[in-house]
């Protein structure tokens, strides 16, 4: 590998590790954040992009893209639930009101709702292995009734079977 | 084995195969995978762990934190984009037909572009005033998506499938992104449908679906057997499981009519002693019912309550009672809301009546889900929007508890084609409703001939 090489993997490292840290930005702004001369970062979003790293927001900032998701979800071991389980956990805090949250290990992956003291469920998500990959967490608002309980706690399993079933993939 | 082309090439291809590894795999997998030399592999790993993106342990490569970062930030991403924001209310809850199993999603479509989309609603009618409410709830979702939108085309079928289908097929041939679709008849409109996600637009199906088999992104809708089966169940309480009964269903093609019609019949054998008239479809059209009505009043018929699907046709058959001359509070109890008229006459005549509210806002609902698979989200296969309970006072029965009173839903200032749940906000009128978004004129709505 040459050294123009080493220097544009050492340039989409850095750009990769910024858009990784915060909000969107355009593409002047990483080149400036980063380092990286304005040409090079156009020329490294763009493989990004295609590569689906990165994308694009309607005012032209560059966020995470999907395979960059992944990526996250695949450094606790989880990849295949990444996009998933963020669709799956919102709609469980829509239906039940309650703070709902994707646990690895000690590792708050997804929370989404005001965090409560207690959990109410609690219950491991496993791999086809039988190996606990993560945990699924839910408290509910207080005052929620018996009857409503009962329900929460159907759609809480049925998020639950619906994540080790895409682990399994 | 992976093409490797110059350094970022491999950088890139790396972390996908690490991905696909699930985030662990050895450097000698990496390097066959990616077709990358050893020596480069290494030079590629080293910069990229400076980064913080991988770290070797063990002779192997995992994500590194720099990477990991990329998951806690993927919910807040998604947060603002799935999900209608609705929080289901108790009652709503409850009323839901329980579901076990797991919740289906489907993958979003092949990314096309990031926002400034270009969308099409294929519409199966402006047959009655629901129609309208539902044209403008999807029409208020584009306007709320603003920029997003480079250009939004509604087109009325009028009931008739070959012209949904050739619909459907001008939307394909002008290359829109994503087509929301309700259909006029599931069977005929289903291969246009299919032909759209097979050209790459997103296809979201909304109150009227397609076959199962038809490939969509999502279907939006509402328990049209919950509607049959609460109202069913209502009126036969009310009837204390004795009397006859008049069935006055909607459309007879249109596949929520006959989900509720079905639901009901079946409800209605909770009570063996109640007796069916028989079934009288009535296209969801107010003097049809009214005509039906009134042909049994002339023959004597006895009629101890009246099963609609919706105030559509319901205000008909108040009507015929009211035209018969029967007195206020002699009415036999009636089903069917969504129609402000609906709730006015049964005020007025003392009518026990309950309405389990088919929600026009499934219109704003499904252009939210088509946005968000759009951006890129997984979106639940089906989505419910939550029915909408409305009982006289007083005529609570065990099985049908309401939202709110008919009373205090019913709106005497606004117009009686006023449809209820549209997602359109108290002071909507269907007579004034102005909206703007790229592709209608003068602020009109496609759906203006009630103006």
């Amino acid at each position: 590998m040459s050294v123009q090489e080493t220097l544009g993997v050492g340039a989409l490292a850095r750009i990769l590790k910024e858009i990784g840290q915060g909000d969107a930005a355009s593409v002047a702004e990483l080149a400036a954040r980063t380092d990286v001369s304005r040409t090079t970062s156009f020329e490294i979003v763009r493989r990004l992009q295609e590569a689906q790293l990165v994308r694009r927001d309607m005012d032209g900032g560059i966020t995470a893209g999907p395979a960059a998701t992944a990526l996250g979800f695949a450094a606790f071991g989880i990849a295949s639930l990444a996009g998933r389980a963020e669709t799956l956990l919102a709609w469980l805090h829509e239906r039940s009101d309650a703070f709902a949250e994707l646990v690895v290990g000690q590792t708050s992956l997804i929370a989404l709702g005001k965090p409560k003291p207690d959990v109410n469920l609690d219950a491991p998500v496993t791999d086809a292995t039988g190996t606990e990959r993560a945990r699924l967490r839910l408290a509910w608002r207080p005052h929620t009734t018996q009857a409503e309980r009962q329900r929460i706690s159907a759609d809480f399993e049925r998020v639950r079977i619906s994540l080790e079933q895409y682990l399994a993939e | 084995m992976g093409e490797y082309r110059n350094g970022i090439d491999g950088a890139i291809a790396l972390l996908l195969a690490l991905t696909r590894r699930n985030g662990e795999a050895t450097l000698t997998e990496l390097a066959a995978e990616c077709g990358i030399a050893r020596a480069s592999l290494y030079r590629i790993v080293r910069i990229l762990e400076d980064a913080g993106l991988v770290r070797r342990e063990r002779g192997k490569l995992f994500v590194g934190p720099a990477g990991a970062a990329f998951a806690s930030g993927s919910a807040r991403r998604s947060k603002a984009l799935v999900g209608g924001g609705h929080r289901l209310s108790e009652s709503e809850r409850l009323r839901e037909k329980p579901e076990a199993g797991p919740v289906e999603l489907s993958a979003p479509p092949a990314w096309r572009r990031n926002g400034r989309y270009r969308i099409g609603f294929s519409n199966a009618s402006l047959s009655n005033p629901w129609r309208y409410a539902l044209v403008h709830s999807v029409e208020f979702a584009a306007a709320r998506l603003g920029r997003a939108v480079d250009r939004f085309t509604i087109r009325h079928a009028d009931e008739d499938a070959a012209q949904q289908v050739a619909d459907i097929d001008d939307f394909i041939a002008e290359g829109v992104d994503g087509l929301i679709v309700s259909a006029v008849v599931p069977d005929l409109v289903g291969p246009a449908v299919a032909r759209a996600m097979a050209a790459g637009i997103a296809v979201v199906l909304v109150d009227r679906g397609v076959s199962d088999h038809v490939p969509r992104i999502s279907f939006v809708c509402a328990d049209d057997a919950g509607i049959g089966r609460l109202s069913a169940l209502w009126l036969g309480e009310r009837l204390m499981g004795q009397g006859s009964v008049l069935m006055l269903p909607g459309h007879s093609e249109a596949e929520p009519a006959r989900k509720r019609l079905a639901a009901a019949l079946a409800a209605f054998g909770n009570f063996p002693e109640i007796v069916m008239l028989p079934v009288e479809w009535t296209g969801w059209e107010r003097e049809r019912a009214r005509d039906i009505v009134r042909d049994h009043l002339s023959r004597s018929t006895p009629i101890s309550g009246v099963w609609c699907d919706s105030g559509l046709q319901g205000v008909g058959s108040l009507q015929a009672f009211n035209d018969f001359g029967t007195p206020r509070g002699e009415f036999p109890p009636h089903t069917g809301g969504d129609l402000n008229l609906a709730y006015k006459l049964a005020i007025r005549h003392h009518v026990q009546l309950a309405a389990v509210d088919y929600p026009a806002a499934m219109g704003f609902r499904a252009m939210q889900v088509l946005h968000a698979a759009l951006q890129g989200q997984w979106v639940p296969s089906r989505v419910d929007v939550p029915l909408y309970v409305a009982i006289t006072r007083g005529a609570a029965t065990r099985s049908l508890k309401p939202d709110s009173w008919a009373e205090d839903r019913v709106r005497w200032d606004l117009p009686d084609d006023l449809v209820f749940h549209s997602g359109l906000g108290e002071g909507y009128n269907p007579r004034a409703f102005r909206v703007h978004y790229p592709g209608n004129s003068y602020n009109r709505s496609a759906a203006r001939a009630l103006q």
